[in-house]
């Protein structure tokens, strides 16, 4: 079963353990500036937004890679970077409609979310549920059961 | 590693910023944080010194945890002299702050000296720069921090800020970051103040490591799921913060009403944390619009709050002032009761404005409530008239005239400055010190001595004045956390009141938030910072850092002629007994729990740290 | 007949009655059984998650708080664990 990252912004404390995990998982460090997910907070609305690569199909990263150093895990559907491979152009970076690839100065590669090869760290690291790791074809299965609550008559 | 083992040094008069090593000796000793700045402070700052003048140093230091993924850590300290209280000054703050230092590269960032003009500290990585601040001198904390992230085109900037409180002078001026996470207590803002910074803006790409990384993920993780199951840490503090607190200690009857004359409040639960769950009528949304983390916490207690745009505070707030109609951060318990039960004041959306008032302009709120309702106490009596206040007709209950004064002492003006000097100096200077509900110069907390007992030894011995956070026997007397003990009984409060302030020292040194120690122990925190850290630790040799890092602030505040002579309560705690409640006709057991505290302590019996004691713990 | 107040706060506030008066708490008849061990039954109140109970502000200890007997206008106040500061 191929399986996704869902986000709930609503469940969002802001605290970063994703970034922290994630960073960790990449390059084996607490470090939010190297985080492939970025957790935004709107002050003024009151609201904390987790935002990472949602592995689109027809990637425009993928294809806009001059040398094939974008490649599909067949396995968890990730669109991951073959560092041996890439030149560090940053053509995806602006391919990106999402700007969810990045470049990192200290590598001088890019980095992207690769799901951490079908277990990603931020979905484990989150205290609130806002990350989980769910079936792809279902990821709107908890969202479709609040509302299913919401209209079930009262007892 | 976990600590970078480098400190940055600032010195404000020649005008330069210079690396240094961590002193790792003394890390053996105070472990880091409040212990270690406090041995950083006992041996750079002579105790005598004045606290405002260029001699008085300033030390922002993060913890061995900080910055890591254990929970809460993100933690640093303020650590300097403070102009409230002349004793060691050590405030502690969350938000975002602490882990952007540590990611910098820098365990403890040290100001000393004076600047000759204002100026703020841009620290990107190993790059510091001294640069001008008159463009934002002047300015609100809020108006400052987006003037930064605008200077420097980088909205993942973290800043530390003081309002123009500190600027000019305020005794009890906060240090504000992120916009509403404050080093709160003992006037920190106002030294970074007296030496004409208005700001540190970091920026931090190095990242923290830990020195045994499966350690690490093993001991935090089941540290996590500790807190995740207890009641309190995963469920009570995140659905209604600290002002959980508002409703149990009013019904106790230990809630400190009109300057502490009374027990208990009647509009209590009007400003309670099941209050601000309530929709209003005018916009059908509640005060409360959701629970934020600070860095890495899995706890999540802070509170994004709005006030009804129909109240008064606010109705008539333009554009400028946009931030007061939008989400900002919310009530605490502790802003609660100083600026809403002790001054009798019921109007949520009013206490929730000053709280917003206090983060914009950097604010003590609990200095500031208790200042207020002294002097309200003392024109109801007719000692202050409008003369006095400017015209400001400062009654008990009086929402209008708590907002007045709050803005006119967050901007430093008229009767405001006045009131800025907090409750002990303003108490004496118009002849009532009785009045002031203080210890060593600073302002009681939310917990009345006649009614929890071990409170009241707790603030008479705190090292930095009155204070909850040093010994938070509430948790035992009132909450059963870990043992119920009888909140009337003064028996046993000296042992215990000494346990919770020798963890607390601990927890403090850390980098980790208090909060933790409802659900962890010692023996939760060890392995976390012994898989974080080289060297061993246990809980008991943190015991022993928290029993020593307390005799090390009792020293020095000894030698600053506020130690044993300044353990003692406001007469109010010892003669006047509580008026209702079951500590009805109680006073203060002050004078039987004190010798016992001293000789627990390994003190003499006039209570002095003794030769032996120093020894014992290598001072 | 007698009558005590019934205070629910914190998490517990989703076992009050529809229209009690939220903080301040509702009325409650005593009936047959005038303990605070039968009060929390009858109103199905969650023992396991009920931790602080002050009858007129003094802390009830859990071993003994279902046989204290109540009397007309005692004040009961419920709390799950909760702690701040």
């Amino acid at each position: 079963m191929q399986m996704s990252l869902v986000i709930d912004a609503n469940k969002c404390t802001g605290c970063l353990q994703c970034e922290m995990a994630c960073s960790y998982e990449g390059e084996g460090v607490f470090n939010p500036t190297k985080s492939r997910i970025k957790i935004f907070p709107f002050h003024e609305e009151g609201i904390f937004v987790p935002y990472t690569c949602t592995q689109c199909d027809e990637a425009w990263c993928m294809h806009a890679c001059p040398v094939e150093a974008i490649q599909l895990n067949k396995a968890t559907g990730a669109k991951e970077i073959i560092n041996d491979l890439c030149v560090g152009c940053k053509v995806c970076t602006i391919a990106c409609p999402f700007g969810t690839v990045n470049y990192n100065a200290d590598s001088g590669k890019v980095i992207k979310c690769d799901l951490c090869g079908g277990d990603p760290e931020c979905a484990k690291a989150c205290p609130t549920d806002a990350i989980t790791y769910q079936d792809a074809n279902w990821t709107g299965y908890d969202k479709m059961k609040d509302y299913a609550a919401k209209a079930m008559p009262a007892k | 590693m976990s600590w970078t083992k480098k400190v940055l040094r600032i010195n404000l008069t020649k005008g330069t910023c210079t690396p240094e090593p961590l002193n790792m000796e003394w890390v053996e000793q105070f472990l880091g944080q409040r212990g270690l700045a406090t041995k950083y402070l006992t041996e750079e700052v002579p105790p005598t010194t004045d606290p405002l003048s260029p001699e008085n140093t300033m030390y922002m230091i993060t913890g061995p945890l900080t910055g890591t993924m254990a929970s809460t850590a993100g933690r640093y300290s303020v650590v300097t002299k403070s102009p409230l209280t002349n004793a060691v000054a050590c405030s502690n703050s969350g938000g975002f702050f602490g882990n952007e230092m540590k990611c910098a590269g820098w365990d403890m960032i040290i100001l000393e000296g004076k600047s000759p003009t204002p100026v703020y500290i841009s620290i990107n990585d190993d790059n510091a720069e001294i640069l001008p601040a008159d463009e934002i001198w002047g300015k609100s904390v809020w108006e400052a921090d987006e003037w930064l992230h605008t200077k420097h085109q980088d909205p993942q900037l973290r800043c530390a800020v003081i309002g123009v409180s500190g600027e000019k002078g305020v005794l009890y001026s906060a240090i504000i970051n992120d916009l509403h996470r404050a080093a709160g207590r003992s006037g920190v803002g106002t030294v970074m103040g007296s030496k004409n910074v208005k700001a540190i803006a970091l920026r931090g790409s190095k990242g923290v490591t830990v020195n045994d990384p499966k350690a690490f993920f093993e001991a935090t993780n089941a540290a996590k799921k500790i807190l995740a199951e207890n009641a309190v840490t995963g469920e009570g503090l995140p659905a209604l913060g600290t002002q959980v607190l508002m409703n149990v200690i009013n019904e106790m009857g230990a809630q400190p009403t009109h300057n502490y004359k009374e027990v208990s409040f009647a509009g209590a639960s009007k400003i309670s944390g099941e209050a601000m769950l309530e929709p209003r009528e005018s916009d059908g949304k509640p005060n409360l619009t959701r629970n934020a983390g600070c860095f890495a916490c899995t706890i999540s207690c802070g509170r994004i709050s709005t006030i009804d745009p129909q109240h008064f505070s606010v109705q008539n707030k333009d554009d400028l002032h946009h931030s007061y109609h939008a989400n900002s951060g919310g009530l605490e318990y502790e802003a609660a009761w100083a600026l809403g039960s002790d001054t009798g004041i019921d109007d949520l959306d009013a206490l929730t404005y000053a709280q917003f008032v206090c983060n914009e302009q950097g604010l003590d709120p609990i200095t500031l409530g208790s200042t207020i309702a002294a002097a309200m106490e003392m024109f109801e009596m007719g000692v202050i008239t409008t003369e006095d206040t400017g015209g400001i007709e400062l009654n008990f209950g009086n929402a209008e005239a708590m907002i007045k004064c709050t803005e006119l002492v967050g901007k430093g003006e008229g009767f405001g400055l006045e009131l800025g000097q907090g409750s002990a100096r303003f108490c004496a200077k118009h002849g009532h010190p009785e009045l002031s509900m203080t210890v060593r110069g600073q302002e009681f907390p939310a917990y009345d001595p006649r009614s929890i007992q071990g409170m009241g030894l707790g603030y008479a011995t705190s090292n930095r004045g009155a204070c909850h956070l040093r010994g938070y026997t509430v948790a035992s007397e009132v909450l059963g956390i870990p043992v119920k003990t009888d909140p009337l009984e003064t028996e046993g409060k000296a042992g215990l009141q000494i346990a919770f302030q020798n963890a607390t020292a601990a927890f403090d040194s850390a980098g980790i938030c208090i909060f933790t120690s409802f659900a962890w122990s010692l023996e939760d925190v060890a392995p976390q910072l012994n898989a974080a850290c080289e060297g061993e630790w246990t809980p008991e040799r943190l015991g022993e850092i928290g029993e020593r890092v307390w005799n090390l602030e009792r020293l020095y505040n000894e030698a600053a002629g506020v130690g044993a002579c300044a353990d003692k309560l406001p007469p109010r705690m010892t003669s006047l007994p509580a008026n209702t409640g079951p500590a009805e006709g109680k006073v203060s057991g002050l004078a039987t729990m004190l010798p016992e505290y001293y000789a627990e302590r390994g003190w003499s019996p006039e209570g002095d740290v003794t030769t032996e004691t120093k020894a014992r713990l290598g001072l | 007949m007698s009558k005590v107040t019934v205070k629910l706060f914190a998490s517990l506030m989703q076992y009050l009655p529809i229209n009690s008066t939220k903080h301040h708490g509702f009325d409650y008849d005593i009936t047959k059984n005038p303990t605070v061990g039968y009060l929390i039954d009858d109103l199905k109140l969650p023992r396991n998650v009920i931790h602080i109970v002050l009858l007129n502000g003094v802390y009830l200890d859990a071993e003994t708080r279902d046989q204290k007997v109540l009397t007309d206008g005692d004040v009961l106040g419920f709390w799950p664990p909760v702690a701040g500061g």
